[in-house]
């Protein structure tokens, strides 16, 4: 039998059975799916206590938690899956794990990633590739795949992720798992390595909605290491419209898979049953958007990535170099990856003095249209529903060209964009066993809307509850 | 569309010379997919605002910061926060 990992189902088994009962499961799970490849630094070891006295102990004392590598942990290995981080050991926690930690979560270790974020398959990773465990001939989605994979094979009851352009909700697609990427300011990314300081979020990935919502509760909130953070508790309570809006797919139906357009059409219609109305969109901005999103990200990645010099902290080479620059050139050629490197030189390009109108402003311009537009549809509907990812998970020697692979972060950029909390959910399977995600875009600050709507499914439909066949045989 | 060449054969020749054929070929496919951008017209009244800057408490999002090229690596990791958004505009040619 394998367990069912939620806070809640935790909580009971904590009590009921004891911690270690629990990690002997967690355990036992992670041994079955080592070979996907999820955990890249293991605290798997410290699960081997037997404390079972709980008198005294915070409400998620114990409760097992993994970090995406590219959030620094106080005396834990931090990579972000690159080279160029090789051997840096963080003295420092980030805001979202101290308040985990403060909380007593445990953290059984670090996830797999795209180097620095950057991927949507978890193949750009020093480390190695992670593979799906719904098929480990897949892959698991990009960039957080190592926490998706260990949420969906029960070794963790939530993990953060990190979203710079979908990165939690399309592993969450291609894993059968919640992810949420929460409102831009929501949770502070002090500690977070940056890649697009404008889109970047901390997010979270779990096995039920209400597991998400308490994870985000733990983490989010203002805190002074992070200008861009926001107390957002005064708030007030989000009044459902019971109205929802979707999208008109027409003009990209040749570039979605069938069975995600099938299990879409079968989302809407089910919302649409327990008596919500809603509106059919055509976002004429959808076409531009992935060139929107990646000048603007990679612009922002070159202008981050410039810290990483080889003298800081890391990879270094010995100091035969005399020439500075030359140093830099040779320390970066050799501790970035292929993807990190063209995001650089990208990144720079647009920048760069005779393009920089060209490109760079016009894409800021364009992104201050689409805020605008969408301001407009919030005006009338709760949330957007849309199809996660366009296609099913890839097969890992797939070969895909770099703009096929940006291509298919086509319906999740939209909430970097414009700062809005999206959740992906487990909204049904394909004809071979694939799970298939579809995303809720919410108003800034409406994450109450995206619970409302996704628990309303989740109570009608058991898919955040099936298990992956890995962990069966 | 912009009569001006996606990329300077300059910059392409350098870019295969130190990263190979690879690199290059997918970021001139990349910049092909950024021209649909030229497409887009009376984009120049919009600005740019950040979405949740309202809320914020820094009002400097996405200010490009000027720098020279040699001050790229030496000077810029001291001074630019992850979390202030401020892309480095280069400004002697690439």
């Amino acid at each position: 039998m394998i367990l069912d990992l939620t806070l809640k189902s935790f909580f009971e088994l904590r009590e009921k059975k004891g911690l270690k009962f629990v990690y002997d499961q967690i355990l036992y799970n992670y041994e079955k799916v080592r070979q996907t490849n999820c955990i890249i630094t293991s605290n798997f070891e410290a699960l081997n206590f037997n404390n079972s006295d709980l008198n005294g102990k915070k409400e998620f004392f114990g409760v097992p938690v993994v970090i995406k590598d590219n959030i620094v942990t106080k005396d834990i290995l931090t990579t972000a899956a690159s080279k160029i981080l090789e051997g840096f050991i963080p003295p420092y926690d980030a805001t979202a794990v101290k308040r985990l930690k403060e909380a007593g979560c445990f953290i059984v270790g670090k996830s797999n990633l795209d180097e620095f974020g950057m991927g949507s398959k978890n193949k750009n990773s020093v480390y190695g590739a992670c593979l799906n465990p719904w098929d480990i001939t897949r892959v698991p989605g990009g960039s957080s795949g190592g926490s998706a994979v260990a949420v969906a094979s029960r070794i963790c009851v939530a993990a953060l992720g990190s979203d710079t352009g979908g990165s939690v909700r399309l592993p969450a697609a291609f894993c059968g798992v919640y992810g949420l990427k929460p409102t831009y300011g929501k949770v502070s990314r002090y500690g977070l390595i940056a890649f697009g300081s404008s889109l970047d979020c901390i997010g979270v990935m779990a096995s039920d909605v209400n597991t998400v919502r308490e994870i985000l509760n733990l983490i989010s909130g203002i805190d002074e290491n992070d200008e861009t953070s926001v107390d957002s508790s005064a708030f007030p309570e989000p009044v459902i419209k019971k109205r929802f809006g979707y999208l008109n797919l027409n003009e990209f139906r040749n570039h979605i898979d069938p069975e995600i357009l099938l299990t879409y059409s079968k989302t809407i219609n089910f919302f649409k049953e327990e008596g919500y109305e809603c509106l059919e969109l055509n976002l004429e901005f959808l076409k531009y958007i992935i060139p929107c999103y990646y000048i603007i990200c990679t612009a922002e990645a070159a202008s981050n990535l410039s810290r990483f010099d080889g003298l800081r902290y890391g990879f270094s080479l010995d100091a035969t170099e005399t020439e500075l620059d030359s140093y830099y050139l040779k320390i970066r050629t050799l501790g970035f990856g292929e993807e990190v490197r063209r995001r650089i030189l990208l990144g720079n390009f647009v920048l760069s003095a005779g393009y920089q109108g060209r490109y760079y402003s016009k894409a800021l311009k364009l992104r201050g249209r689409v805020f605008r537009m969408m301001e407009e549809v919030f005006q009338n509907i709760d949330v957007l529903l849309t199809p996660t990812s366009p296609v099913l998970p890839p097969r890992i020697d797939e070969s895909q060209t770099v703009v096929q692979e940006y291509l298919m972060d086509i319906f999740t950029v939209l909430a970097n964009l414009c700062g809005y909390p999206a959740l992906s959910f487990p909204a049904g399977f394909s004809s071979n066993n694939l799970p298939i995600g579809v995303q809720i875009i919410g108003n800034l600050f409406s994450e109450d809307k995206l619970f409302h709507y996704a628990e309303l499914f989740e109570r009608n439909h058991e898919f955040n509850k099936a298990v992956p066949p890995i962990l069966i045989c | 569309m912009s009569d001006k060449p996606l990329v300077s054969i300059d910059f392409l020749t350098h870019l295969s010379k130190i990263e190979g054929e690879n690199i290059s070929e997918s970021i001139v496919a990349i910049l092909e997919l950024f021209q649909a951008l030229d497409e887009i017209e009376n984009l120049n009244e919009e600005e740019f605002v950040h979405p949740t800057s309202k809320f914020l408490r820094i009002k400097y999002f996405n200010q490009p910061l000027n720098v020279r090229r040699d001050e790229l690596f030496r000077n810029v990791p001291k001074t630019l926060s992850s979390y202030i958004v401020a892309p480095l505009v280069i400004t002697d040619d690439t």
